[in-house]
């Protein structure tokens, strides 16, 4: 549960939203999308009350429709300057197959090449990383930087610590429902320890005693 | 309850198949309607594999399954002395359980699938799965038309044809991609299955006038029958619609709705639903789309 939020974001930023699971990233982005409402409070962009013509959303889990295939997927979507096969050539995605014969990865590259397609100004990505091979989430990394320089404003989660610490401007800590803390362009090992610390030593310690094991080493070191 | 329902339905059908099995032409309908019934279940079973994995004898088991599918046809053919015809009903059993084609990926993305608009991608979904029935069926209904039940009967299975079609919801992104308001979006959505089915019936509607022109009513009322049918489909479609789910709810009315297509008595029903359906829809997809009207 969200309990108060007050967040600016600016054009032309990469927001990071950091959570522990369940501390309300998702119900975040929902509510900003607009599939959940706000007890209270206001969600604007540029002074007026955002609406779903600004903004596109990526889902974690990306549903599609039984027996389409990737180019009648994109084809809903009425962006006619988008050269989808071009975008393709970095998607590499078999875009005259059915989504059904989709690996997990190839569903989560397809739904980012919708969003992509839908050249909206606010971009909500929860978890665009996930399921992604290495030179995906490379590429992925880079649109957005490029797109960022367009003037685009992106809100994206990740469990991927030094991806978010890469690519966000800003990185909002989530505890309890409230924003915790907001760190702009922080560095990766100082950023992690920073939110490990606390709790790092004392699981360190019920692991050990779980396991029975006596070693000092730990997954950190 | 359902269980009376049900029977009530097979006892109506049961009635039917015994009246249309006593002579011809109404014989080759029914044989006609069996044999395409069994090919297209052999096409579409997915258990061939495991069936031909640990069964030696697996086309025995296809035989068994069509031969007991077939039963209450067998049973009418032998009362009413139809022997030429249970032969032929009988070899196309046997000759059934030797179909292994692979259609999958013919109908892919074959030249029709271009024809349907991308908003209908329901339509492009069923027409993979149902191409080789749909266009040998549209053809010989169109050469056939002569006989005076070839046309209302192809119009009943076109019109049957989207209840599978809309059982399954789209993800929220398919709802919002086409930035519509929810009127516009549900006007589409009926005028797109409205334009598709009439492009595939009114060419049997207008040739069953021209070879049967005293019996132009039949065909005509059959077309509005089922055009409110798909409006009813389709309101009820997103008045239960739940993203990338099968909806119960749908299933259940659905059912009710091809009850009041059988027994036309039912219609008005459909119709008072239609209307609550529309409400019910308008509340679920403004949620989404309430932005854009």
């Amino acid at each position: 549960m969200i309990k108060s939020l007050n967040l600016e974001m600016k054009s032309g930023q990469i927001h990071g939203i950091v959570g522990l699971n369940g501390t309300g990233k998702t119900t975040l982005l929902n509510t900003i999308f607009g599939l959940k409402k706000a007890d209270n409070g206001d969600i604007n962009f540029d002074g007026s009350q955002l609406t779903k013509q600004q903004i596109t959303y990526l889902l974690t889990e990306n549903f599609f429709y039984t027996g389409i295939s990737g180019r009648e997927y994109l084809s809903l979507f009425k962006n006619l300057s988008f050269e989808t096969d071009r975008w393709n050539e970095l998607f590499l995605l078999p875009l005259d197959k059915l989504i059904d014969e989709y690996s997990s990865g190839m569903k989560k590259k397809l739904a980012l090449l919708g969003i992509l397609k839908q050249d909206k100004p606010i971009l909500i990505l929860d978890e665009p990383f996930n399921s992604l091979d290495i030179e995906s989430s490379r590429i992925i990394r880079s649109i957005l930087l490029k797109i960022r320089e367009k003037g685009k404003t992106i809100i994206l989660t990740s469990h991927i610590l030094e991806t978010l610490t890469n690519l966000c401007d800003y990185i909002h800590v989530l505890e309890s429902g409230k924003i915790g803390s907001t760190r702009e362009k922080v560095d990766f090992k100082e950023f992690e320890q920073e939110l490990f610390q606390a709790i790092e030593h004392k699981n360190e310690e019920l692991i050990s005693d779980l396991t029975g094991s006596k070693s000092s080493e730990s997954f950190q070191d | 309850m359902r269980i009376l329902f049900l029977l009530l339905v097979f006892a109506f059908f049961g009635i039917i198949l015994f009246h249309a099995s006593k002579e011809a032409p109404r014989t080759y309908y029914v044989l006609g309607l069996n044999l395409i019934l069994i090919a297209s279940l052999q096409l579409k079973r997915r258990d061939k594999l495991f069936l031909q994995t640990h069964f030696h004898h697996f086309r025995i088991i296809y035989l068994a399954e069509y031969v007991l599918l077939s039963f209450p046809v067998i049973i009418c053919f032998f009362y009413h002395s139809q022997w030429m015809m249970l032969v032929i009903l009988l070899i196309g059993i046997a000759a059934s359980c030797y179909l292994e084609l692979n259609f999958s990926k013919r109908t892919l993305n074959s030249r029709f699938q271009r024809w349907i608009p991308d908003e209908s991608f329901e339509w492009k979904a069923g027409l993979r799965k149902w191409l080789y029935l749909l266009v040998p069926l549209w053809i010989v209904s169109l050469s056939t038309s002569f006989f005076i039940g070839t046309a209302p009967i192809a119009i009943f299975i076109f019109g049957f044809l989207p209840l599978g079609f809309y059982d399954k919801g789209e993800s929220i992104q398919m709802i919002l991609a086409y930035e519509k308001g929810t009127n516009h979006f549900l006007g589409m959505k009926i005028r797109l299955q409205f334009i598709i089915f009439s492009v595939l019936v009114v060419p049997l509607i207008i040739l069953f006038i021209l070879f049967h022109p005293g019996l132009w009513y039949i065909p005509v009322i059959e077309y509005f029958i089922f055009v409110s049918f798909h409006i009813y489909l389709l309101l009820a479609k997103y008045a239960f619609y739940i993203s990338n789910e099968k909806s119960s709810a749908f299933q259940m009315f659905g059912s009710l709705g091809f009850i009041a297509v059988v027994l036309p008595i039912l219609v008005p029903v459909m119709w008072v639903l239609t209307i609550k359906f529309y409400y019910q829809s308008f509340e679920k997809l403004n949620f989404y789309l309430h932005d854009f009207n």
